[in-house]
């Protein structure tokens, strides 16, 4: 049975027109499945979140939670727990009271909560902290008292909002295993929202891709990278995204074949993408290509142009551990190649790029991907 | 190195004597006031000695005897009056501060501004209406007239309206997530501003206890005025009460509002701070 079931679930501000915060959201979440939500900012995951929650009205659809309607109820009556971006701790209280604060409101009696709130900590490995105040313990300890308090009370649906987003590199990772662990423990539908698609692809069971408050790409991680539904999330997943160059299809009548023609890059279209990408009428000509930053190597010097040949002035260029990212500026389109090791290059100089045919992806006019 | 001491220490010194003369200055009459209530008129009249012949209580025996006004009850009422009016105008203030902070209704801006308004009326201007009002009431002539009209305050709305907005929504969301209904949400918020809640309620605690227009106009008996009505009393009527009972009257007056004081400043001066942050 489907848990979590959103249905068309809009939520329009009344702005100006055409700019729902939501638009037409559906998706269904199963027991014990985590479903992480990426996309830029302002792309509408924080209201779908705080919508399931109740914390906000939904302008139309409906949210189901084990078969009931959780639409109109009260946040305190959808049993669904939510994790901030945010510390959300009371200040005024210790951390065992902080955990046990759910409790508190159901009128549990005081002995029930402390034994609840030394287990919850101990399975968090914040035990040492009970008798602290927030003020007293770290940024990574304060979240984990938070995801400490909504397991506390066992919610039939577990919402995080960029819980992870406030902490530095170290404690992100720390927190991210602990979440993985919960996903495995508790048998309920999770959302997990973020802007930062590592999270989500480590995280999800399944990734939804949103954008502008429209679902781009339901689908596994990996698939997500490998196909991409739209211009879109190959331009969003991938670090840098994918190169998009807009251009057009045409026919070389001395290759006797197709020729996929933009300012920054011209190459012959491989045979087996002919029959996809061949214009059915003059406006439907314009196309994407797009080649992945990592699919790059460099060309050698005067060889002949197999795949086709992508030349630029190289910008900046970015050393992480074991890899080199340089960014391109050419013909006033920009494009990112990622190279294994140290590859110096002085920022102005020329650099030649070639790729493997079978490594490109096309997109039609309204971006969706061409099989 | 003593040079180097005195040059590094002179500027903070020179301000620390202008403060000590600025405070004596301040703390002068209080002290006057205070040693006043144990001279006799004679002694009150010359500048000098400043320190009584002996602290001689009859000034405050003949206050509590009843003889010159019914002090004890006068006092107990001013007690009752502003205590009354601190809970129920701190009450009526958080609770629409936070309405006005954190939701959204139909004529809020109307609301506020008319809220904001009222702080600009004097009190002068509405006393003749409102002294029909409490008539038609019924209510003339007992506590309820002053402590009513004063529990309402523009000023605490705009006052607890600031201190909600810097609160974060976060954490009123996450108690409505974690189960609290509205009431319950607008509970647990209270304690996190304490400070504001505490400051507040002695600004208005002192105001209702210095009111002087108020009980003036509304109340005739003796038995039902406040404590600085009948102090007035002692001065203006035909009683002619030696001055050092009315000090010894006033140094008892000046007690609760200083207690408090002593016991919340810190409070007030956390919230004076915060409301000021950036």
């Amino acid at each position: 049975m489907t848990a979590l079931k959103i249905e068309n679930l809009s939520k329009d501000y009344g702005g100006s027109a055409g700019a729902a915060a939501l638009r037409d959201f559906s998706l269904e979440v199963a027991d014990g499945e985590l479903v992480a939500i990426v996309g830029p900012s302002g792309c509408g995951k924080s209201t779908l979140l705080r919508a399931i929650a109740g914390l906000e009205e939904e302008t139309s659809g409906t949210v189901r939670l084990g078969g009931r309607v959780l639409n109109g109820r009260a946040p305190k009556d959808r049993d669904v727990a939510l994790m901030f971006q945010s510390y959300t701790l009371l200040p005024h209280l210790t951390v065992a009271e902080n955990l046990a604060f759910g409790l508190r409101l159901r009128g549990i009696p005081r002995a029930a909560r402390e034994t609840q709130a030394r287990d919850t900590a101990r399975l968090l490995g914040i035990e040492n902290l009970l008798a602290r105040l927030p003020s007293e313990i770290s940024g990574g300890e304060r979240q984990r008292v938070a995801l400490g308090r909504a397991i506390l009370r066992r919610p039939r649906a577990f919402l995080f909002d960029e819980p992870l987003s406030s902490l530095d590199a170290q404690m992100r990772l720390q927190l991210r295993v602990e979440i993985q662990r919960l996903h495995q423990r508790m048998q309920v539908p999770m959302l997990f929202v973020t802007h930062d698609q590592t999270e989500a692809l480590t995280l999800g069971d399944r990734v939804v891709v949103l954008n502008r408050g429209v679902i781009q790409q339901v689908s596994p991680p990996d698939e997500l990278y490998r196909r991409p539904a739209n211009a879109f999330v190959a331009s969003f997943i991938g670090s840098p995204g994918m190169n998009l160059f807009a251009g057009r299809v045409e026919e070389d009548p001395a290759a006797l074949g197709l020729r996929f023609v933009s300012p920054a890059l011209s190459f012959a279209v491989p045979p087996d993408r002919e029959a996809a990408v061949r214009p059915t009428s003059k406006e439907r000509a314009g196309i994407t290509a797009g080649i992945r930053p990592e699919h790059l190597r460099p060309a050698e010097a005067g060889s002949a142009e197999a795949g086709g040949l992508l030349i630029g002035e190289v910008a900046a260029s970015e050393r992480q551990a074991g890899q080199t990212t340089l960014y391109h500026q050419h013909e006033g389109a920009g494009f990112a190649a990622r190279v294994p090791g140290d590859f110096s290059v002085r920022p102005g100089a020329v650099a030649r790029w070639t790729f493997d045919p079978a490594d490109l992806f096309f997109f039609d006019a309204n971006g969706a991907r061409i099989p | 190195m003593k040079k180097g001491f005195w040059k590094k220490q002179a500027g903070p010194l020179a301000v620390s004597a202008a403060l000590a003369v600025l405070a004596a200055c301040f703390a002068f009459p209080f002290l006057w006031m205070l040693l006043a209530g144990f001279k006799i008129d004679a002694e009150i009249f010359t500048p000098f000695p400043i320190f009584p012949e002996s602290l001689d209580p009859r000034h405050y025996q003949a206050l509590f005897s009843g003889r010159w006004i019914p002090y004890t009850r006068q006092f107990l009422n001013s007690l009752f009056i502003a205590t009354a009016q601190t809970a129920l105008g701190t009450a009526f203030a958080c609770a629409a501060g936070y309405l006005f902070a954190k939701f959204d209704f139909p004529g809020k801006r109307a609301l506020f501004v008319a809220a904001v308004l009222t702080v600009l009326i004097p009190k002068q201007v509405m006393i003749l209406p409102l002294f029909t009002w409490m008539n038609a009431l019924g209510l003339l002539d007992s506590p309820w007239a002053v402590i009513l009209p004063g529990a309402a305050s523009g000023i605490g709305l705009l006052w607890f309206t600031a201190v909600f907005r810097r609160l974060p929504d976060g954490l009123l969301d996450m108690a409505r997530t974690e189960g609290a209904g509205e009431y319950r949400v607008f509970w647990t918020a209270l304690p996190l501003i304490k400070p504001a809640l505490i400051a507040f309620a002695l600004i208005q605690f002192t105001l209702a206890w210095q009111e002087h227009l108020l009980p003036l106009v509304m109340l005739f008996s003796k038995e039902n005025l406040t404590v600085n009505i009948g102090l007035a009393s002692l001065h203006a009527g035909s009683l002619r009460a030696p001055y050092g009972l009315i000090m010894a009257g006033c140094t008892l007056t000046l007690a609760p509002t200083a207690l408090f004081f002593i016991l919340a400043y810190r409070h007030f001066r956390t919230a004076l701070g915060r409301l000021t942050e950036a």
